[in-house]
């Protein structure tokens, strides 16, 4: 199973980022990244949050936002192109007449979103964790490495990949009722993006970040991933996209 | 087994529209089968349940004896499938190549003989100058070319082709024609087609069926179909004679014809045991003083057989 859908990613991946629109993506992530994590960690000190308590909780909450949020945006466009540009550009059909399961094909389409979309995210942090530390050397020196702490780390290691899989599903269960790209791309970026932006903000901003609110978290997105998996494979029907597609 | 392809009592409906109704229709291996029919008759319908694309909602389709209900995937395995349209569905991001290249991984065609077999279908389909080149840049016709090589890269037992010749110039079109004949020749591959070709079906096939409003009309070999329509014999005659009316008239008093007529500089008559009637029609005419040059038969085409059977429908 892994092996088709390996081989189905990796050519998927590199005909993906031939589309101007997800070329565009990562390298907004990464300017939204460097300006609003310099400026943010900048302000965080010129307002005089010093304290390593303060700064780790400002940061956190911020950066959060910006390290596990903003690269979705990647895989949730690379979902639509990918799923619903099938459609569009008429390949679905000698796709879709090949021996692969549709286990494989799911799979296929997951890891083509899931795999530059974590790479963008992990290469953001690397990033962001470079820039703050940066203007902390500089400003503060007392502050070096506060941020991040375990919990930041490890939440903004596993998050993405949770929250970006939950994208997925949305996109692969939207996908097959778009007729478009662009569709998708209006339903996937406009609509679900920001509802999760909105509810993974509120969340931090009500209750805060400790362990706690970290498994639960953890525990919350890896039921929802894995019903939205079983949902896409459930709703995934060749005689349905056949005749959606004409 | 001799069939590849057994199809039982195939119903497709779309809401309200039933696009294929209790078709049956068995195809041996080795075969070259065309399925004909006027636009919106059920022919891609039925090749699209073939292939898997689509489910049926009734019947059933064997292939190579696996259902394509239950055994999808071992039906795909084994199948090529050149889609309607096929022209159009290459991946333009990819070059001619690495589509052929991609496809036959997805096939599981073994590395080592991928590249062969690539290089083989490019050279036969005159791409070989193209390979490295997106399928954007190529003319309708160089995709349906591509498309084709896509249907045969595993080497399939049994290959549907949905209008394979439709965007080909005459030389490729013959070309493509002659790859099916040389493929199906050893009982290798089953070819299933769907074209409205009719000299290309009588060409190339063994067997047509004609599906007309998702029924099954007929089916049969072309020269069968021919005699099963046309009971009465067609022949026309030339003669010296220039006064043709008069030979019309000798005909006619034999009384051996159905119909004898004039068009153009020749006699055209419809006679029932040709064998048995024709010396007697000839020895008249000569008993008259019309010196006949040459007797020709009137073999009706499918094309005849076609619009008899579904005008007819």
């Amino acid at each position: 199973m892994w092996k088709k859908a390996w081989l189905m990613a990796r050519t998927e991946i590199r005909m993906v980022f031939k589309s101007r629109q997800v070329k565009t993506i990562p390298i907004m992530v990464v300017i939204m990244s460097v300006i609003f994590g310099g400026l943010w960690t900048y302000w965080t000190l010129l307002m005089g949050l010093t304290n390593p308590a303060d700064f780790n909780f400002m940061t956190s909450t911020i950066m959060s936002i910006v390290i596990i949020m903003l690269p979705i945006m990647l895989p949730v466009l690379i979902a639509a192109d990918s799923i619903v540009g099938e459609k569009e550009r008429h390949t679905l059909v000698p796709l879709l007449a090949t021996p692969l399961t549709d286990g494989e094909l799911l799979l296929g389409k997951y890891l083509t979103a899931l795999i530059p979309g974590l790479l963008v995210a992990y290469g953001n942090l690397l990033l962001a964790v470079a820039v703050v530390n940066g203007i902390v050397l500089l400003f503060a020196p007392h502050l070096l490495w506060v941020w991040p702490d375990t919990l930041s780390l490890l939440q903004a290691l596993i998050l993405p990949l949770l929250f970006a899989f939950l994208a997925v599903g949305m996109m692969v269960i939207i996908s097959g009722r778009a007729n478009t790209v662009y569709e998708a791309y209006q339903t996937g970026g406009f609509i679900i993006l920001p509802a999760m932006v909105f509810a993974y903000s509120g969340f931090l901003a009500g209750l805060g970040l400790n362990w706690m609110i970290f498994y639960l978290g953890i525990i919350i997105l890896v039921i929802a991933d894995f019903v939205l998996y079983r949902v896409a494979v459930k709703l995934f029907n060749r005689d349905n996209l056949i005749v959606r597609s004409g | 087994m001799t069939e590849s392809i057994e199809i039982s009592e195939l119903t497709k409906k779309f809401e309200k529209i039933t696009a294929v109704d209790g078709v049956s229709l068995d195809v041996r291996r080795g075969e070259v089968f065309g399925f004909l029919g006027p636009n919106a008759a059920g022919k891609s319908t039925t090749v699209k349940i073939a292939a898997t694309l689509l489910e049926p909602t009734k019947g059933t389709i064997q292939v190579e004896g696996h259902d394509v209900q239950n055994e999808p995937v071992s039906v795909r395995a084994i199948t090529g499938l050149l889609p309607e349209d096929g022209a159009n569905t290459h991946y333009d991001r990819l070059s001619a190549y690495k589509n052929l290249e991609y496809f036959g991984h997805l096939y599981d065609v073994p590395a080592e003989k991928l590249h062969d077999r690539i290089e083989r279908l490019l050279e036969f389909l005159e791409l070989k100058d193209r390979r490295d080149e997106s399928p954007a840049t190529f003319s309708t016709g160089l995709k349906q070319k591509l498309s084709i090589a896509r249907s045969m890269i595993h080497d399939p037992s049994v290959v549907f082709l949905d209008e394979p010749t439709s965007s080909l110039d005459p030389i490729m079109s013959k070309r493509v024609r002659e790859f099916i004949d040389t493929q199906a020749e050893g009982g290798k591959q089953t070819f299933f087609l769907c074209t409205h070709l009719l000299s290309e079906v009588e060409a190339l096939c063994d067997r047509v069926g004609f599906i007309s409003r998702g029924v099954l009309v007929e089916v049969g070999r072309p020269k069968d179909l021919r005699r099963k329509f046309w009971t009465l014999r067609t022949f026309e005659v030339k003669l010296t004679d220039p006064n043709l009316q008069k030979s019309v008239d000798i005909i006619s008093s034999t009384g051996l014809v159905q119909s004898v007529s004039i068009e153009g500089k020749r006699v055209i008559f419809e006679v029932e045991d040709a064998e048995t009637k024709n010396p007697q029609i000839i020895r008249a005419l000569m008993e008259a003083g019309h010196q006949v040059v040459e007797v020709r038969e009137h073999v009706p085409d499918l094309e005849a057989v076609y619009l008899k059977v579904i005008g007819g429908n």
